[in-house]
């Protein structure tokens, strides 16, 4: 059970982490805050439980490795469903008016499409799935592939054809 | 422990080749809706596994926890999955990088991705999904989706991720 103990401590001790990066830091961009601080979470995971459970055998080491990657894939995904979200802000924005509602026009004001594309094709260009060159974006080797797969997961569970 | 995480494993396996079968056979309705059922549905299959491959759910702790656990490695399986799932489905810059022939300058992607085009089809979403109505030209959050818009926008704060989106 230290396996597990040791990835439940070490992910709290992320959360709090990341929370305080946010709050009292302007380390940006963000994804690559979240990447370092997985690393160094895997590497608290390890301490942790070579201190308290070291003897505890492989099984439980590997079981708590597992719970500590899909804990931080899940935090990763509902921290960037907050922050990312479309519908979400629009939500929010429309929630805020004093009469509670908005044309789309007073949206698209809110909530400027140059806004949207910027964060989205900056995302792009840091991962390195996109270059500039002379005002046009290409897809890099890096890009092509992960479209690649995309394009079989959008044919294999038929997305976009509801 | 091993009955637990081998339970999960293949469960989660089974998962998947019953969330393609389903989508493959149309009309799926609400996605997240029908992968929650059928996840839900397979909870039977592993514990069947479970039990099969030796799993104790004695009244001990120890015993008590490893089920959990592998409960909790197919509950952490399916976020994965339909994070990735969503990634695809959902995302922007998944629908700009699937439109990549050559190359595409900014005045480019927004002629292809009309904003208005863009936006209207999210409110669809949002009213199929009871989080607003149509009222006349404007938009309108319904209870539920004052109640969603509160919660994200408390979550937000927190985070301080504002304005985000």
């Amino acid at each position: 059970m230290a396996g597990i103990f040791a990835a439940f401590t070490s992910f709290s001790v992320f959360v709090v982490v990341h929370w305080a990066i946010l709050h009292w830091l302007r380390w940006r961009p963000l994804s690559r805050v979240l990447n370092g601080l997985w690393l160094a979470n895997l590497g608290l995971y390890a301490w942790l439980f070579w201190w308290w459970a070291n003897d505890t055998g492989i099984v439980n080491l590997l079981n708590g490795l597992l719970l500590q990657v899909f804990l931080l894939i899940g935090y990763t995904a509902f921290f960037f469903l907050v922050e990312r979200g479309l519908s979400l802000r629009v939500l929010i924005e429309i929630s805020r008016t004093p009469d509670g509602r908005m044309t789309l026009e007073e949206i698209k004001h809110a909530y400027p499409y140059d806004y949207i594309l910027e964060k989205r094709i900056g995302q792009m260009v840091r991962m390195g799935y996109w270059v500039e060159q002379d005002g046009y974006f290409r897809s890099t080797e890096k890009g092509r592939r992960f479209t690649a797969l995309h394009r079989q997961v959008w044919k294999i569970l038929r997305i976009g054809k509801d | 422990m091993l009955p637990g995480i081998f339970s999960a494993f293949i469960t989660f396996a089974a998962f998947v080749i019953a969330v393609v079968v389903r989508f493959n056979r149309p009309p799926v309705g609400h996605r997240l809706k029908a992968m929650i059922r059928i996840w839900a549905m397979l909870l039977a299959l592993y514990a069947g596994l479970y039990w099969v491959s030796g799993g104790k759910v004695a009244g001990t702790l120890e015993s008590v926890v490893f089920l959990i656990n592998g409960v909790l490695i197919y509950g952490l399986l399916f976020c994965t999955f339909c994070y990735c799932y969503f990634v695809s489905d959902h995302s922007l810059s998944m629908l700009f990088m699937l439109a990549m022939q050559d190359r595409l300058s900014l005045d480019e992607i927004k002629r292809q991705f009309p904003y208005d085009e863009l936006l209207r089809q999210r409110m669809i979403d949002l009213e199929n999904n009871h989080f607003a109505v149509r009222r006349g030209e404007s938009f309108e959050l319904t209870p539920k989706g004052r109640s969603r818009a509160r919660v994200a926008g408390t979550l937000k704060r927190f985070l301080n991720l504002e304005p985000g989106g």
